[in-house]
């Protein structure tokens, strides 16, 4: 049941950051990236060969973790899904997209 | 001279008679119901100053619970500044227990009520969370026997907090202000 839960969060973050509507940050810990609601934080995290999802409460206690393996019976290829969850949120949270786009403006100054 | 009894006997007798009787029932009636009337104005008389008298001890409360949170903002302020010359200079033994001290501040601050905004509320969330990582980061260098932390990185979170945390006190004033106006 928890599991499923899990998955359906998944799922939704993977969409909302792909549509850019969650602000994702880094953290003190290296490869450690989070995105707050007023209750509740989202973590995503690569340990090893594994990605894992992790929620923590107002106190910052972790209240329940999932690594992709565990979605293996629930979506095709976790893996994948949280590699792009990672990914994009890593991108968002050093700025990559605002850099690129900052750069691409600095070179069509240049050219024109 | 009539005995008591046979005064009694003669009242009663003359109180039973029909006329007598009704008026007797009516006054009855009306002295009902205006005692019923007056003991319902007092019920709600005393009911609506209870609920003054309760509104405004939680005003008062509330007063005082934004009170603190604003002195807890300025605190936990004041304990960053020491975090972010303790990240560049050393020692770094001594941050797990100010990380603590903050994190204690930050979570009394969210559960002041009315709360802050609900994009306030999110950004005091991130901190709490960012403390815990940074207190978890800073405890596993220390058992490494590490003697200085990446300030750079550490300070960019710490510098972050600060800003939450300086609007949010603007905002609890403006809301404490609301409050006593």
């Amino acid at each position: 049941m928890a599991l499923d839960k899990m998955t359906r969060l998944l799922l939704e973050l993977v969409e909302k950051t792909n549509n850019g509507s969650l602000r994702w940050e880094g953290t003190a810990a290296e490869g450690v990236y989070q995105v707050s609601f007023p209750n509740f934080t989202v973590q995503i995290s690569a340990r090893g060969f594994d990605f894992v999802l992790t929620i923590r409460n107002a106190e910052g206690t972790i209240l329940e973790e999932a690594a992709d393996t565990e979605f293996s019976n629930k979506i095709q290829n976790p893996m994948a899904t949280m590699n792009q969850l990672y990914v994009n949120a890593r991108r968002q949270a050093l700025g990559v997209d605002a850099a690129l786009d900052n750069l691409l403006d600095e070179l069509s100054k240049k050219t024109s | 001279m009539e005995s008591v009894q046979d005064w009694m006997k003669s009242l009663v007798d003359w109180l039973a008679t029909s006329k007598v009787a009704g008026v007797v029932g009516g006054l009855g009636l009306l002295v009902t119901v205006v005692g019923f009337g007056i003991t319902l104005y007092q019920v709600r008389k005393s009911r609506t100053a209870a609920e003054a008298a309760a509104r405004s001890a939680n005003q008062v409360r509330q007063t005082i619970e934004h009170f603190d949170a604003i002195a807890e903002c300025a605190t936990a302020i004041q304990a960053l500044e020491e975090i972010e010359r303790m990240h560049r200079a050393g020692p770094i033994g001594g941050l797990p227990d100010r990380y603590t001290a903050v994190k204690k501040g930050l979570i009394g601050i969210s559960r002041v009520k009315p709360g802050p905004s609900e994009a306030h509320r999110t950004e005091l969330q991130d901190a709490i969370v960012q403390i815990t990582m940074l207190k978890n980061t800073v405890e596993k260098l220390i058992a490494q026997n590490e003697l200085r932390v990446n300030s750079s990185k550490l300070n960019d979170i710490t510098s972050k907090m600060i800003a939450t945390l300086t609007e949010l006190s603007a905002e609890l004033r403006r809301v404490k202000a609301q409050g006593e106006s």
